[in-house]
């Protein structure tokens, strides 16, 4: 009798125990049984979002608070992000969680005492645990502890930052010539000019179009440069500006601006001025990032031009000085290089962790970057719905076969995109950059089966040996003290001032002349201290890598 | 009950008589004291923060004392020779060329006979003035841009056979941004001194006709003493304002070209003290810059009385 007793009481505790536990949803999430508030900010300046958006996101936190049961509030600012941060520790404002604070805000908040300890909520984190490996020790301090995780890790290293830009049509035109050089590149966009030098309203065109004061530190991957610095044998770095391979750069850009045919625009062009003359087809080719042909070229022509061909687009090329070893355009800093802080207002650490976690699954991942599963209302015809992927009742998933097709054939419309609420990124804590483990899908929609697009593939195979694991370089694992990041502004000041006074030059004597004051500059902005810190920092990041 | 005769009635200090007299005024200014006290006395404590390591998030007193370190770091800093040169020859021509172009618009506009023409000119005159630096900025660059209005203007006309980079090039950035600054300010700054010519008595006008004097011996030995007050107070406090030489405008017009003749102190100071969150660095130079304009406008002030008679104090 006592025995049946106790069974029953034992299994009536286990029936009260299971439906006290959190239930599972779909995504495999344990539903808590109290709304878990995830109050942060989102440390992204010049935060700015369309219609179909700004219903993307509240269809997101609706979905969330249904489905989840967790409760988004999200600060963002349309100003200076880090000026926003700053102010709100000033006053004591800040919220639980801070996403992409830079180094040094970071190391306020650690220093201060105000980023909670994360280690042992780590130990409970499988899946943050699977996706960074054995990157977690480069965020330890000297005592082990982890106060704060990157926003951003890991990386597709087959997918370029940068790259150079010629249109396509117009290269077959000339004959598809070989670009395995900036002169050949050169040499292939004059001639091109030399048969269309307007557009065909009549307007002038410009070979080459730059913004972001030309980018030295990125496009001396060109010279075999890495980031903007050379790696001696020695493992020390040399700034770009006292380098021969520097000025190399900066000679080829200045006789491009000489012959006239460079947008004059080139140097205070910001990338909205270059992208309206792109889209008005007055510029030859570009330098920047792999996506600006696409989203200033013919995702814009294939809606305004009514005889749009397919051929009209730009295409992404590769080349590397004939000195160079390599072409480091595209440097990957699979580290990091802004922070996720959980802080000291945050009272329910574990909870946030977990979902921290869970958004690091794979179900995870889609939801706060594709965005809501299964049908969702159309923003362009609300009778309607879209889809960008499903998942089922029994937790499995896929890719929605329409939606992935029209981003294969590139029709996919970006506008419409925003109303699954995953493509602004503010729900994100802290974001995997890589492929899932079936080695296909990822965080970005439209990074997916390059090989059944011909112009994903011709990118691919041109940036092919254009990109480089960049961590060691990059990752800003020592602390910068007061005179570092003065320094660190003021050469970025000095070289914005004047790098394009040196493309600018009419004469050689002028050229030599700007460079010489360009090295002056820099040298009185503080490089040596700033340099001798990144030295320091990269031989640390390879101890630590080496361990 | 009446004071024992011969008893010495108390004098009550004359604040406190002026306070019992004109209560209710006293009454009306309270409001304003209390605004005044809360907003532009209060925060002065946050001066400390120029003498002290401050770390957003630490109260001022928690936070390390460095003494004139910021301070020392400005000056003796590479940048600080032409941050002070830029301030100097804006804040400069601004004094010089800006200061005297709205009193010599007001005589002209005193001369106009046609009161409509008169009003309708003084009205467009002052319009600039109610717009905003970013929309003036846009203004400008569509202006002058490579491919701006000016430019097509002048290569249709033949007159060029390129067109001019004038927003990239920095030697004539302080010219341009004189000009922008009066037509900006122009009509607004006109008010006062013109305000002040219409309290001329009649009677001194008609005087001088008979004596022989034209239009332009009026103005000069009529208009112009009458104005010298004026002219003097505005000065005094101009001064004041030497090391301020703009702020939006630079940000708005100037690029990296031209940053090299454009970035001023508060330039500096908001983008370090600022956007980098040195609050102890922009905190130094904002103090800096209030106390050399303090000493300037009581030097000034102190010499204008001495010379003329005519001081704000």
């Amino acid at each position: 009798m006592l025995k049946k007793a106790l069974a029953l009481v034992m299994a009536l505790s286990l029936a009260l125990g299971a439906a006290a536990m959190a239930e599972e949803n779909a995504f495999g999430w344990n539903v808590p049984e109290e709304t878990l508030r995830i109050y942060s900010f989102y440390n992204s300046s010049n935060f700015a979002t369309g219609e179909e958006q700004d219903l993307g996101i509240e269809n997101m936190k609706a979905y969330m608070l249904e489905n989840f049961n967790v409760e988004y509030e999200i600060i963002t600012t349309d100003g200076d992000a880090d000026e926003q941060l700053n102010l709100m520790l000033a006053s004591d404002t800040y919220p639980d969680i801070i996403v992409g604070a830079s180094t040094i805000n970071r190391q306020k908040f650690v220093d201060q005492g105000r980023a909670v300890d994360l280690t042992d909520y780590i130990a409970n984190c499988p899946n943050l645990q699977h996706r960074m490996g054995d990157m977690l020790g480069l965020y330890a301090d000297e005592d082990g502890r982890i106060y704060y995780l990157p926003t951003s890790f890991s990386n597709l290293m087959d997918l370029p930052d940068y790259s150079a830009h010629i249109r396509y049509d117009e290269w077959t035109e000339i004959g598809s010539p070989e670009i395995n050089t900036p002169e050949d590149w050169y040499n292939a966009i004059m001639a091109i000019y030399e048969l269309h030098p307007t557009t065909d309203e009549g307007e002038q065109r410009y070979t080459l179009g730059l913004y972001d004061q030309g980018m030295p530190e990125y496009l001396g991957g060109y010279w075999g440069l890495q980031q903007g610095w050379k790696v001696n044998d020695d493992n020390t770095l040399t700034y770009w500006t006292h380098t021969d391979e520097g000025k190399k750069m900066a000679a080829f850009f200045n006789s491009w601006w000489r012959t006239g045919t460079m947008d004059p625009d080139s140097m205070t062009n910001a990338w909205d001025d270059l992208r309206t003359k792109i889209s008005q087809e007055r510029v030859i080719a570009m330098i920047g990032g792999w996506w600006i042909g696409y989203n200033a070229g013919h995702e814009i022509w294939s809606l305004t031009d009514e005889d749009w061909y397919e051929e009209k687009r730009f295409i992404q090329v590769g080349f590397k000085d004939e000195d160079a070893e390599n072409a480091y355009v595209t440097m990957k800093n699979n580290a990091g290089g802004s922070w996720t802080i959980i802080t000291d207002k945050c009272e329910n650490v574990e909870g946030v962790m977990q979902w921290l976690d869970f958004t690091l699954s794979d179900k995870g991942i889609a939801l706060v970057n594709w965005g809501i599963p299964n049908e969702v209302q159309s923003y362009k015809n609300p009778d309607e719905t879209v889809c960008i992927w499903e998942l089922n009742d029994d937790g499995t998933w896929k890719f929605n076969d329409t939606a992935k097709q029209e981003l294969i054939d590139e029709v996919w419309d970006y506008n419409e995109e925003g109303v699954f609420g995953g493509n602004t990124g503010i729900f994100k804590l802290t974001s995997y950059q890589g492929r899932f483990d079936d080695g296909v899908h990822c965080l970005w929609a439209n990074q997916m089966w390059y090989s059944e697009n011909k112009w994903k593939g011709i990118m691919f195979e041109n940036m092919d040996g254009t990109i480089f694991d960049g961590t060691a370089l990059l990752y800003e694992s020592l602390e910068m003290d007061e005179d570092v990041t003065f320094a660190k502004t003021a050469v970025a000041d000095a070289w914005k001032q004047y790098y394009p006074l040196v493309i600018m030059a009419d004469t050689d004597d002028a050229f030599e002349a700007a460079w010489a004051d360009l090295q002056m500059a820099v040298e009185s902005a503080g490089l040596e201290t700033y340099a001798q810190y990144r030295t320091e920092n990269y031989q640390h990041n390879l101890e630590l890598m080496a361990e | 009950m009446n004071a024992p005769a011969g008893a010495i009635r108390k004098k009550r200090h004359p604040f406190l008589q002026s306070l019992v007299k004109q209560r209710e005024m006293w009454l009306l200014c309270v409001p304003i004291i209390v605004w005044v006290a809360v907003f532009c006395y209060y925060p002065m404590y946050g001066l400390l923060m120029a003498f002290v390591d401050y770390v957003p998030g630490r109260e001022i007193w928690e936070c390390d004392f460095v003494g004139l370190k910021y301070f020392a770091r400005f000056i003796t800093g590479n940048d600080f020779p032409r941050l002070l040169r830029n301030t100097l020859a804006m804040s400069g021509l601004s004094l010089t060329v800006g200061f005297v172009c709205p009193i010599l618009f007001a005589f002209m506009l005193n001369e106009l006979g046609n009161l409509k023409i008169k009003k309708f000119v003084q009205t467009a005159s002052y319009l600039p003035h109610f717009i905003s630096w970013v929309v003036a900025g846009a203004m400008v660059t569509q202006l002058l841009a490579t491919d701006g209005v000016l430019n097509d203007l002048l290569l249709a006309t033949g007159l060029i056979d390129e067109p001019i980079s004038y927003l990239q090039k920095g030697e004539w950035y302080w010219g341009l941004y004189t000009v922008i600054n009066i037509w900006k300010g122009l009509g607004w700054s006109t008010i006062i001194y013109l305000s002040a010519m219409s309290g001329v008595d009649e009677e001194l006008y008609q005087a001088g006709v008979i004596d022989g004097l034209g239009r332009l011996g009026l103005a000069r030995h009529i208009t112009l003493p009458t104005l010298v007050p004026t002219i003097v107070l505005l000065w005094i406090m101009n001064v004041g304002n030497i090391l301020t030489a703009g702020f939006d405008q630079h940000l708005i017009i100037g690029n990296t070209i031209t940053q090299r003749y454009w970035d001023v102190i508060d330039t500096y100071s908001y983008r370090y003290g600022v956007q980098q969150g040195y609050y102890s660095m922009g905190t130094a130079v904002s103090f800096m810059k209030a106390l050399v304009g303090f000493v300037l406008v009581l030097v000034t002030n102190f010499i204008a009385r001495r010379a003329s008679d005519v001081a704000l104090f």
